[in-house]
């Protein structure tokens, strides 16, 4: 039998532009996150990029009750490609449409 | 709730970001906040002294916010008199971003053990990002998950965000 996760999408601004069309910036945060949580711990939370809203704005999918972990490990990545960066954690959502509105209202503003 | 940060980047943080991040307003340390070495009278400052004595002597000044204690070292009589004068303790979690993963884990030790002393004493804390450039900022979530991570449950976490507009609104 297979095991169906729940899912928690958390929406993610970058303090610069970045293109997770990129290998090698999914790589590097893949890795940011499991430098923080660990191997087993990026198993368990599954962290997926969803959709790139714009170049500073990015949803990932993470397992529900793993979100908090993630959360963290984002904060402390600190380098992308080679470059410095900051990550914010805007929101936590259970759907991707609800985050989607919300950048929406933030793009209106 | 009206939560706020504190940070060190001069110029400060544009409003549409720090709402973004969940606060209502973030400060900057060294224009709506000075941190000094000794009670600036009349300007509302943060005390971080290694001098134990200027310490206590800082938290009976009304224009101070709170103290700093510096490498955030367990000094049980700074912490019992910072609990009797109701002046909280400022957690700085900028030090956990420029260190080694090694010293990461030792500071967040030691920040575990201060949280822990404090509590037990009665003292409360004021929670600051001071972030010096935009890629240390952090979210309100993150700062919850920061400080649960050194020991705080969420409504504690929650209230040391909050502190400091207290002392603002005065």
């Amino acid at each position: 039998m297979i095991i169906r996760r729940k899912s928690r999408y958390i929406l993610v601004e970058a303090s610069r532009d970045i293109d997770l069309s990129d290998r090698q910036v999914q790589a590097d945060l893949s890795e940011g996150i499991s430098r923080v949580i660990g191997n087993i711990g990026h198993v368990n939370a599954s962290p997926k990029v969803m959709a790139q809203l714009n170049p500073r704005l990015f949803i990932l999918r993470v397992s529900r009750g793993f979100e908090g972990d993630v959360i963290i490990a984002l904060a402390f990545t600190k380098e992308i490609k080679g470059s410095e960066i900051g990550l914010y954690t805007i929101r936590t959502s259970g759907s991707m449409l609800r985050l989607k509105e919300v950048a929406a209202s933030q793009d209106a503003q | 709730m009206r939560y706020f940060d504190v940070v060190g980047i001069s110029g400060g943080v544009d409003k549409g970001l720090a709402a973004r991040l969940g606060f209502s307003k973030v400060l900057v340390l060294g224009s709506d906040i000075i941190l000094s070495d000794r009670p600036l009278h009349g300007r509302k400052c943060i005390v971080e002294s290694s001098d134990q004595g200027t310490l206590i002597k800082s938290l009976r000044d009304p224009s101070v916010i709170g103290i700093k204690i510096p490498d955030n070292e367990i000094d049980g009589k700074v912490i019992a008199a910072a609990a009797d004068a109701e002046k909280p303790i400022v957690i700085d979690l900028s030090p956990l971003f420029s260190q080694q993963w090694r010293d990461r884990q030792r500071s967040i030790a030691r920040l575990r053990g201060l949280i822990k002393e404090a509590t037990r004493a009665g003292a409360e804390f004021i929670g600051i990002s001071n972030a010096r450039s935009a890629n240390y900022l952090l979210s309100i979530g993150q700062m919850l998950g920061i400080l649960g991570l050194i020991g705080m449950d969420v409504n504690r976490a929650k209230a040391t965000m909050e502190k400091i507009g207290e002392y603002l609104d005065n």
